[in-house]
């Protein structure tokens, strides 16, 4: 796989883009070569906005940031979208919180929730704005909550999970991940928007890149927990990743991404499992 | 604070440790563990070239760079080898490390690191670009494992590899020169209950039990292994080991393993440990419920 550079966007939907009442999503492609064709991913980073405050979900990558804080400027000029209280991460990995330096610095009302481990090393000086949060935990961000829940398919032990309880919208972090072609006018898009999009190979080839564990375990007890939690807990009606499109309707596409995440174990072999 | 410059081997490989403190609010090891461990910065030098492998967290900048100035003088052409870029404890220092030193390539996994490395708030803060001055000057490169990354003239290349047994991606490399085997976040499972260190483990020193290094594992970023299937990543650890002639083992974090000794013994405890862990339940599932601790 080889980068070649920035994204020229193609027809599809220009970002910040507001995927349900209050929650808007930024980002920029991170295109590369991959077997001959032109792959994007997103590093994104979202927008919840209460009647109180708001929040950011995940701390975009480094190179995105001036684009990133772009948009959240366009987005927080808004008569409808109250100053930003809270910056959560899933996890401390680059892609998730590079910008929360710049945006704690910036925005000196902020704190950082999630799972903030390591962030006292990388960020010092903030270290009393950090706030680790366990799953059931919540903030209020006025009319609507933003709730932590368990990650299900995760990098860090303590990776967490976001839930906006208005909009039902779920923050998956690298959990459901996928890469998009960037010839077709899918950037910007949602899974559904993208029907050219074969979700599987591209869910696969994520895990293979960047959840190495995935290929070693029963990846069935994964994904039962997955449908459970979605579905039978909480009643997802948007998901939002922070590598993949949002997935607008979860019932539908959900199966698609869960035989990615078995195509993507497949490719090695499991033999003497168990 | 004990963060003494380790020469491994004099004028060729030297190891740059910045203890952190254990308080179960780091990725790196369970929450229940106490004490502190070094983050591990490394330095290959052969002429006027050096080759820097990680550059350690941010907290450290101070030190790092005084460690720097000790082991290299601002003629020494740097290449900078971040062996995770998507990992904070590889990066974090590249920046002011390149204002100082004379630093001409970064090595990415894709193209375009000097924009991956800029990201401290008292360097580029927020509404500015990233990568630019003296980052924009230095050459990015990608990555890969074939043919090795040539720093040194032709004389001395460096070996990367797609290790076994990893959370994040990351590369494992081999220096043939000094028989150094650079293992990222494998075998980190020593560490102190000071400051003081030492951050190498020491002759005739007891290793930890099967138990213990089982429990550091599967309590922090080897949550996934109890019940998984590991003959791959054990197969993959002993053609490492038999490949290559391994006189050091020198991870990202954690105390360096130099003893002939200590390096056969902690090989076949990690060796241990895959085996054992494919015999357990898995509990992987639900590992994404557990409340963060700390004190």
């Amino acid at each position: 796989m080889t980068e070649t550079g920035r994204s020229t966007y193609l027809p599809g939907h220009e970002l910040p883009r507001e995927l349900a009442p209050g929650v808007f999503w930024f980002g920029d492609c991170l295109q590369y070569h991959y077997q001959d064709t032109l792959l994007h991913g997103y590093n994104s980073v979202y927008l919840v906005a209460g009647d109180e405050c708001s929040a950011l979900i995940e701390g975009g990558h480094p190179r995105d940031l001036p684009e990133l804080e772009a948009q959240i400027e366009q987005v927080l000029a808004r008569d409808d979208v109250p100053p930003l209280r809270y910056l959560f991460t899933t996890h401390t990995e680059v892609p998730h919180c590079a910008g929360f330096g710049r945006w704690l610095e910036h925005f000196p009302d902020t704190v950082a929730i999630g799972d903030v481990t390591d962030m006292h090393l990388i960020f010092p000086g903030f270290e009393d704005r950090l706030r680790p949060l366990a799953p059931g935990d919540s903030v209020d961000l006025g009319g609507r909550e933003l709730r932590v829940v368990e990650s299900v398919f995760r990098d860090f032990l303590y990776t967490r999970w976001a839930f906006d309880t208005k909009t039902k919208t779920l923050f998956t972090g690298d959990g459901i991940a996928y890469t998009h072609y960037h010839a077709v006018g899918h950037c910007g898009a949602t899974a559904e928007e993208s029907p050219a999009l074969d979700i599987p190979d591209m869910t696969a080839l994520f895990a293979e890149l960047a959840l190495y564990w995935t290929r070693f375990v029963d990846l069935e007890a994964y994904i039962e927990r997955l449908d459970q939690l979605l579905f039978d807990e909480l009643g997802v009606e948007l998901i939002a990743p922070t590598h993949g499109l949002p997935i607008a309707d979860p019932k539908k596409t959900m199966p698609a991404v869960n035989e990615g995440f078995r195509i993507g174990a497949a490719s090695r072999a499991l033999e003497g499992f168990r | 604070m004990n963060n003494d410059v380790v020469t491994h081997v004099e004028g060729r490989l030297y190891q740059l440790p910045n203890p952190y403190e254990l308080n179960g609010f780091v990725s790196t090891h369970p929450i229940t563990a106490r004490g502190w461990a070094p983050v591990n910065t490394y330095v290959l030098r052969e002429g006027d070239r050096a080759m820097l492998i990680d550059t350690g967290f941010s907290i450290h900048q101070e030190s790092l760079l005084r460690q720097l100035d000790s082991v290299l003088d601002p003629l020494v052409s740097i290449e900078c080898f971040p062996s995770n870029i998507g990992e904070f404890s590889s990066i974090c220092n590249a920046k002011p490390i390149t204002d100082r030193f004379n630093v001409v390539k970064y090595y990415g996994i894709i193209d375009g690191a000097n924009e991956w490395l800029d990201f401290r708030p008292e360097f580029s803060p927020y509404g500015t670009q990233v990568g630019q001055g003296r980052m924009a000057e230095v050459e990015n490169d990608v990555a890969r494992s074939d043919p090795p990354i040539d720093w040194s003239g032709g004389t001395r290349p460096f070996e990367t590899f797609v290790p076994p047994l990893r959370l994040l991606p990351c590369f494992w490399a081999y220096d043939r020169e000094t028989g150094a085997l650079f293992t990222n976040d494998s075998f980190n499972h020593v560490w102190r209950p000071t400051a003081e260190g030492p951050w190498t483990v020491q002759s005739g020193e007891a290793p930890p039990t099967l138990d213990e290094v089982y429990d550091f594992l599967t309590n922090s970023r080897y949550w996934w292994l109890p019940g998984a299937n590991t003959n791959e990543m054990e197969r993959g650890l002993v053609e490492i080991f038999e490949r290559y002639d391994i006189s050091m083992i020198l991870p990202k974090f954690g105390c360096a393993i130099t003893e002939p000794d200590a390096i056969q013994t902690h090989y076949e405890l990690l060796l241990e440990v895959l085996q054992l862990a494919r015999e357990q339940e898995a509990t992987g599932v639900m590992a994404g419920s557990v409340p963060m601790g700390g004190n």
